[in-house]
C-alpha cells in the first residue's frame, strides 16, 4: 500500500466513553426522538396507539426493543401509496422539508420518497464525514465522487462529508469511465468514492486504455459503499491491488440519509457502528428475537435524531453480525458488524435445498482475475432448478484457460457451495454494466416455484 | 493512543452554547443576508452541540 491509513478521532469524547455512558445517551435520545414522533408524526403517532404504547411506555432501551412494533419497507410503501404522494410519516411543516431524495428502485418496488430538513442534512454529512475522518480522510485528500448525483442519495452524504473535513471534492456525475480515469489520473486523486462494482469497472476499462492505475494513480483510499463488494473477500482483494490503495467499507441506508457505520483506519474487518447517531438490534428475521455476538441476523435500525421523517425500529433485511467493540483496536467502544452487509435476506434463494446469496457466487467467480464480468441466473429446466453463470472473460486469455475455467469454476461451487452451476462463455461487453446497486443475479424461476428460504 | 485527543478546554462548552444562543437570535434577522447564513451556521453548530450531549435535553 501507497501509505498507512492516518489514525484518529473525529469526536474522542463519544467515541471513548465508557458503553453504559454511551446506552445513556441513547436512551435520552431515544425517548426524544419517540416524543417528537408521538407529538409530530402521524404514522408513527397512528402505529403507538395501534400498539398501545405511548412515550411513556418507553422507560428503558430493553422496552423499547421488546414493545416498539417493527417498521418494514412494506409499511413504507403502503403508507405512501395510501397517502400520495409523500405519506404520512413527514413530521415538519412541508415548508421545513429542506432535501427531497429516493431509494434506489433496484428492488423493483417504487422507490421510498424521503425528505430531510436543513438540520437533518447536515447530520448526514456529519454521519459521513466523521466515519470518513475516522477511516482517514484528512483535508489535504483530494476526492473523486463517482456517482450520478440525481434523486437517488446515494453518495451525496458523502460529497458533503468530504466537503465538511475540507477535501477537494470532483463531482463527476454524468462521465463516462475514460474520463474519470483522465481526471483521476490529471488531478492527482487520492480517495475515489464509488459503489465496489464501480470500482472494478474503472479497473477494467484503465486495463483496455494500457492504464496501471496502481502505478500511475496517486490514489491511496477508496472509499466504497452501496453494495456488499467490500465484504466479499476475493471483490475486496482484487480492488486493492488494482489500485494499490486501501479499501474502506461504508453502509448507510436511504431512507436514514446517514451513515451507519464504516471502516476505521485500523481495517480490523468490521465497520463500526455510529452508536450516538444509531440505536441497531440484530434479530431473527422470522421471530424478531435478537441474536447474539457473532451469530447471522438481520439489521434494525433506529436513527436517534430524525426531524423530517422519522423511523424507528426500520427492518432493513440487511444481513450482519455484532461483535463487541474490542474486536478492533482502535480503542473506540462503538460496536462492529464484521464484514459490513453480508447480504440481504430478500436475496437468499433456495436452490435444489442449498441457501445461496448473490454474495456467495460473487466470492467464488471474482477468485478467477480472467473473469471480468458475470452474471447468473436461477432456471428451472427439465423440472430441476438450475444454475446458470454467464462469463465475459478479460482480452488475450490463454485458450487452455478458456477450455478450463467452466470446469474449474465448477468444481469450486461443488465443493463450496455444493452445487455445480452450468457456465457459458458470452461475448465482451454483452452483459450490464453497473454504477450502483449491481444486479447480477436473477431467479427466473415461475413463482410459486421459487423455493423458500 | 487515547491521552493524546484534543479536547474542550473549560469554558469552551459555555462559549459554543452562548455562540448558538447569538446564530439562533441572528436566524430571525428582517435581512435576508443575515437570516439565512445564520440559519446555516446555526444548524451546523447545533450538529456539534449534539454530538458532543451539549444540548439541554427538552
Amino acid at each position: 500500500m501507497k501509505a498507512d491509513l492516518p489514525h484518529g478521532y473525529w469526536n474522542p469524547k463519544i467515541e471513548l466513553l465508557p458503553r453504559k455512558d454511551l446506552r445513556r445517551i441513547q436512551l435520552e435520545r431515544l425517548k426524544q426522538a419517540i416524543r417528537e414522533a408521538w407529538k409530530s408524526c402521524r404514522f408513527y403517532r397512528d402505529r403507538m396507539e395501534r400498539h398501545g404504547i405511548t412515550p411513556d411506555t418507553i422507560a428503558t432501551l430493553e422496552d423499547f426493543f421488546k414493545r416498539f412494533p417493527i417498521t418494514r419497507r412494506d409499511d413504507l410503501d403502503k403508507d405512501q401509496l395510501d397517502n400520495p404522494p409523500y405519506g404520512t410519516r413527514l413530521a415538519v411543516p412541508f415548508e421545513n422539508a429542506l432535501r427531497y431524495h429516493t431509494t434506489s428502485g433496484t428492488t423493483g418496488k417504487p422507490p421510498v420518497k424521503a425528505f430531510d430538513t436543513e438540520r437533518d442534512w447536515i447530520w448526514g454529512g456529519n454521519c459521513w464525514a466523521s466515519s470518513l475522518y475516522n477511516f482517514g480522510v484528512r483535508p489535504e485528500d483530494i476526492v473523486m465522487v463517482a456517482f450520478g448525483y440525481g434523486s437517488f442519495i446515494g453518495f451525496w452524504g458523502a460529497h458533503y462529508g468530504f466537503e465538511k473535513i475540507g477535501c477537494r471534492v470532483h463531482p463527476t456525475g454524468g462521465m463516462d469511465s475514460k474520463t474519470r480515469i483522465q481526471i483521476l489520473l490529471n488531478l492527482g486523486i487520492t480517495v475515489l468514492c464509488c459503489t465496489p462494482s464501480y470500482a472494478l469497472r474503472l479497473l477494467h476499462v484503465a486495463k483496455e486504455e494500457g492504464v496501471d492505475l496502481a502505478r500511475k494513480s496517486k490514489l491511496e483510499k477508496i472509499v466504497v459503499a452501496g453494495e456488499p463488494g467490500a465484504s466479499i473477500p476475493s471483490t475486496r482483494a482484487m480492488i486493492e491491488a488494482g489500485f494499490d490503495a486501501h479499501l474502506g467499507d461504508f453502509m448507510g441506508t436511504t431512507e436514514t440519509a446517514g451513515m451507519t457505520a464504516a471502516a476505521c483506519s485500523k481495517l480490523c474487518g468490521g465497520l463500526h457502528i455510529n452508536e450516538d447517531r444509531y440505536l441497531t438490534e440484530v434479530v431473527n428475521p422470522h421471530t424478531l428475537e435478537p441474536v447474539g455476538y457473532g451469530e447471522r441476523g438481520m439489521m434494525v435500525l433506529t436513527p436517534l435524531v430524525k426531524q423530517a421523517m422519522p423511523l424507528l425500529r426500520y427492518a432493513t433485511n440487511d444481513i450482519v453480525i455484532l461483535d463487541k467493540s474490542d474486536t478492533c483496536p482502535c480503542g473506540r467502544v462503538f460496536e462492529l458488524f464484521r464484514g459490513g452487509i453480508l447480504g440481504r435476506y430478500d436475496d437468499v434463494v433456495k436452490v435444489r435445498g442449498v441457501q445461496l446469496t448473490p454474495q456467495m457466487i460473487e466470492e467464488i467467480v471474482r477468485g478467477f482475475p480472467e473473469v471480468e464480468e458475470f452474471f447468473t441466473t436461477v432456471e428451472k429446466r427439465g423440472g430441476l432448478d438450475g444454475l446458470l453463470i454467464k462469463l465475459e472473460l478479460r482480452e488475450n486469455i490463454d485458450q487452455q484457460f478458456i477450455q478450463d475455467i467452466g470446469s474449474r469454476i465448477r468444481a469450486k461451487f461443488k465443493t463450496h457451495i455444493g452445487l455445480t452451476p452450468e457456465i457459458e462463455t458470452v461475448p465482451r461487453n454483452s452483459l450490464p454494466r453497473f454504477e450502483l446497486k449491481a444486479r447480477r443475479f436473477r431467479d427466473e424461476r415461475p413463482q410459486g416455484q421459487k423455493g423458500e428460504p | 493512543m487515547n491521552k493524546r485527543s484534543p479536547s474542550l478546554k473549560k469554558g469552551d462548552e459555555k462559549k459554543l452554547l452562548s455562540a448558538y444562543k447569538i446564530l439562533e437570535e441572528f436566524s430571525q434577522h428582517d435581512l435576508p443576508v443575515v437570516r439565512f447564513n445564520c440559519r446555516k451556521a446555526k444548524n451546523e453548530l447545533w450538529q456539534a452541540l449534539f454530538e458532543l450531549d451539549l444540548l439541554p435535553s427538552s
